[in-house]
């Protein structure tokens, strides 16, 4: 309790909390404009961090993830465009409720739920993060390399249609992590002798290419300019609080579940808040008294998806700061940043007395922002409504510039720019043919973990049988062979007819 | 571009690299290193090629696309702006380090929401060009100022 009490303590430092402030705004305005993802928005943040100490950095990326999570709703409700992938199951009844002239008890259905989904969230990162990361602590170079090889595996398996194409994009990702110096001899590779190149590509410009750059090109593809929007009037949104939590108190089981399954995908390295909020929707269906009212404006359609897409968030910080891997895209530019203050994650991250109140702070941290976010949210409803019809042509080239500005901000060289347009083909032609970009940036920041993991153990004992006869080594490898195994599974019963997976299921109007 | 298409270029991009790794430099040293520079890219290179392999033999859509006039001209309205939009940014990299990042910034802005936006009238034209001088100004001002970041000055003048 102490040291939570005392990550409380340093959370309410003024310079942390105005940080965190100003990144839940602004992760509040980037969710819930649509075609803007919240990774887009941490990764857009990180280059102001630079001058920041790493927890006033990561306290203001932590802001623009839970605030985009919830701020994403606000589109999701009112136009019906979910504002973030992870608001998808919102639009489901948050429109229909909106178009029947409850626009305010759809935003305060979504924005109390997102509240006691994170809160939920948070109890679950509170109570299993110390003990997984002293667990982590046994792990040795076979048990790293074993869970690089896991979380690749399982994100491929899960961010996409074709594991095949999540397999490639993760080691393509790996792959492009080796060019520069090699970490031990420190020997040139794919270099083709320039000195740029050989210093290697550095995270940040890689991230905004991929992420920033292939989400604007395929915004700009689609053309989703003024035009396609319908707007409702949006004169006097007003929040009945009272009938909200009153709907809320009736959903209880509702809530609760979905929360409790969101945070579970969050700990499961890969999974994200897409797959969270449309799954947590699902399982709302299923215990839910109401299930053929789903999809009509129902009220716990509402309640399940913020909170399963608000409690993933708790859980994907789970594995970043017990084991220092990813629960997703957002964890893996925050954990870049912690690289880039000089902050080794891993086990030792909450274990080791220097570095532990950085740790403790991030868990406060999350409980802070999440009920900031809703104060905020709340506040600022009418004005963040009214954001929703910013146009795109003034948006998208900002947008760029800011991205070119931020892989510039790094090295100050504008080789990195260039990097950052180099990537942002190779993501835009990745996306373009059906490649998931997870598993590539996954593969991207653990690939010289698991390089450097499988020399140390080959070095130590050149016998490959160590990784099988090492019990939790073993059964990391087994779990990356079962979740390849699932994907097939999955495919088979989808060949035979079977019942399809509940993320298929979840869409409304079917069963 | 189909699958086997995709397949056969990541075939060919790993045979490329693979032979490059032999190219790597192998001091004296490590000359006893079992597990050198090369090792580890030629395991990913190896199974990326497996899986390139697997790409080509699943079922998918023909090797070679029909190109018609009526779908090149298809493609490239669908893919108009997000190649003006790579393109602009390219010049906007290029030229920056020769005319420095204000005045690049201001003419990638302008160039850009022009290429954009539906219609163009003066009145829409002077927003275009006073925004983009407000947004590059403030920008460099908080960059320069408060994070101390040196932006690209001008190498011609």
């Amino acid at each position: 309790m102490d040291p939570l009490l005392a990550g409380l303590g340093a959370f309410m430092d003024p310079t942390v909390f105005v940080s965190t402030l100003i990144g839940i705004v602004a992760g509040i305005v980037v969710g819930l404009i649509p075609g803007f993802t919240v990774t887009m928005g941490v990764i857009l943040v990180l280059p102001f961090t630079f001058g920041m100490t790493p927890l006033q950095g990561i306290a203001t990326m932590m802001g623009v993830a839970v605030g985009g999570a919830s701020g994403g709703l606000i589109s999701a409700c009112l136009i019906g465009i979910p504002g973030t992938p992870s608001a998808v199951a919102t639009t489901f009844d948050g429109f229909p409720m909106a178009r029947k002239g409850e626009p305010g008890r759809a935003l305060g259905l979504g924005t109390w739920a997102s509240l006691f989904g994170g809160l939920i969230g948070w109890v679950v990162l509170a109570i299993a993060t110390p003990p997984l990361a002293e667990f982590g602590l046994k792990f040795g170079p076979w048990e790293l390399f074993a869970l690089v090889a896991f979380s690749i595996t399982m994100i491929a398996s899960l961010s996409g249609d074709s594991l095949v194409k999540g397999l490639i994009a993760g080691l393509l990702g790996m792959l492009l992590a080796t060019v520069g110096l090699d970490p031990v001899l420190n020997i040139p590779r794919f270099s083709f002798g320039n000195a740029d190149v050989e210093a290697g590509f550095d995270f940040l410009p890689v991230l905004i290419g991929l992420f920033g750059f292939s989400q604007l090109m395929t915004d700009l593809e689609k053309r989703e300019d003024d035009s396609g929007r319908v707007s409702l009037s949006l004169k006097d949104i007003r929040i009945p609080h009272l009938q909200v939590l009153r709907d809320i108190w009736r959903s209880k089981v509702v809530l609760l579940w979905s929360s409790i399954v969101g945070a579970w995908i969050g700990v499961v390295p890969a999974a994200g808040g897409s797959i969270a909020n449309v799954l947590a929707y699902d399982q709302a269906k299923k215990v839910s008294r109401h299930r053929e009212k789903f999809g009509t404006g129902h009220y716990e359609g509402i309640i399940a998806s913020e909170a399963g897409n608000n409690s993933v968030g708790a859980g994907d910080l789970v594995p970043m700061l017990a084991l220092g891997i990813p629960g997703d895209a957002v964890t893996a530019v925050m954990l870049g940043a912690l690289l880039i203050h000089g902050v080794q994650p891993g086990p030792q991250l909450l274990t080791n007395p220097a570095t532990s109140p950085l740790a403790w702070g991030v868990i406060a941290g999350y409980l802070v922002a999440t009920i900031l976010t809703l104060a905020i949210q709340f506040w600022g409803m009418n004005l963040f409504a009214r954001l929703v019809f910013v146009p795109y042509h003034v948006l998208v080239p900002g947008i760029l510039v800011l991205s070119g500005l931020g892989a510039f901000v790094l090295n100050n060289r504008v080789f990195d720019i260039l990097v950052t347009l180099g990537f942002g083909v190779l993501g835009y032609w990745l996306v373009k043919h059906g490649f998931g970009l997870p598993p590539f940036v996954i593969g991207f920041l653990l690939g010289p973990l698991a390089e450097i993991n499988l020399r140390r153990a080959m070095q130590t004992d050149p016998s490959l049988l160590r990784f099988v006869d090492r019990p939790i080594s073993a059964l990391l490898l087994g779990l990356a062979v079962l979740s390849i195994a699932y994907y097939f599974w999955v495919g088979y019963r989808r060949i035979r007819g079977g019942p399809p997976p509940a993320a298929a299921e979840a869409a409304p109007g079917v069963g | 571009m189909s699958d086997r298409l995709v397949a056969l270029a990541l075939l060919a991009v790993t045979g490329i690299l693979f032979w490059q790794t032999f190219l790597f430099r192998r001091p004296p040293f490590a000359a006893f290193e079992s597990f050198d520079a090369a090792t580890f890219p030629r395991i990913l290179l190896a199974l990326l090629a497996l899986l390139g392999l697997a790409l080509l033999v699943r079922p998918s859509g023909p090797v070679r696309p029909r190109v018609t006039r009526q779908g090149m001209r298809r493609w490239i309205e669908r893919y108009r702006l997000p190649l003006i939009g790579l393109g602009l940014f390219a010049v906007y990299a290029l030229v920056m380090p020769q005319i420095g990042w204000t005045a690049a910034t201001v003419g990638y802005l302008v160039a850009m929401q022009l290429a954009i936006l539906p219609r163009r009238g003066v009145r829409d034209l002077a927003l275009v060009i006073g925004g983009s001088v407000v947004f590059t100004v403030v920008l460099a001002a908080g960059f320069e100022r408060f994070l101390h970041v040196v932006l690209p000055r001008p190498e011609l003048f």
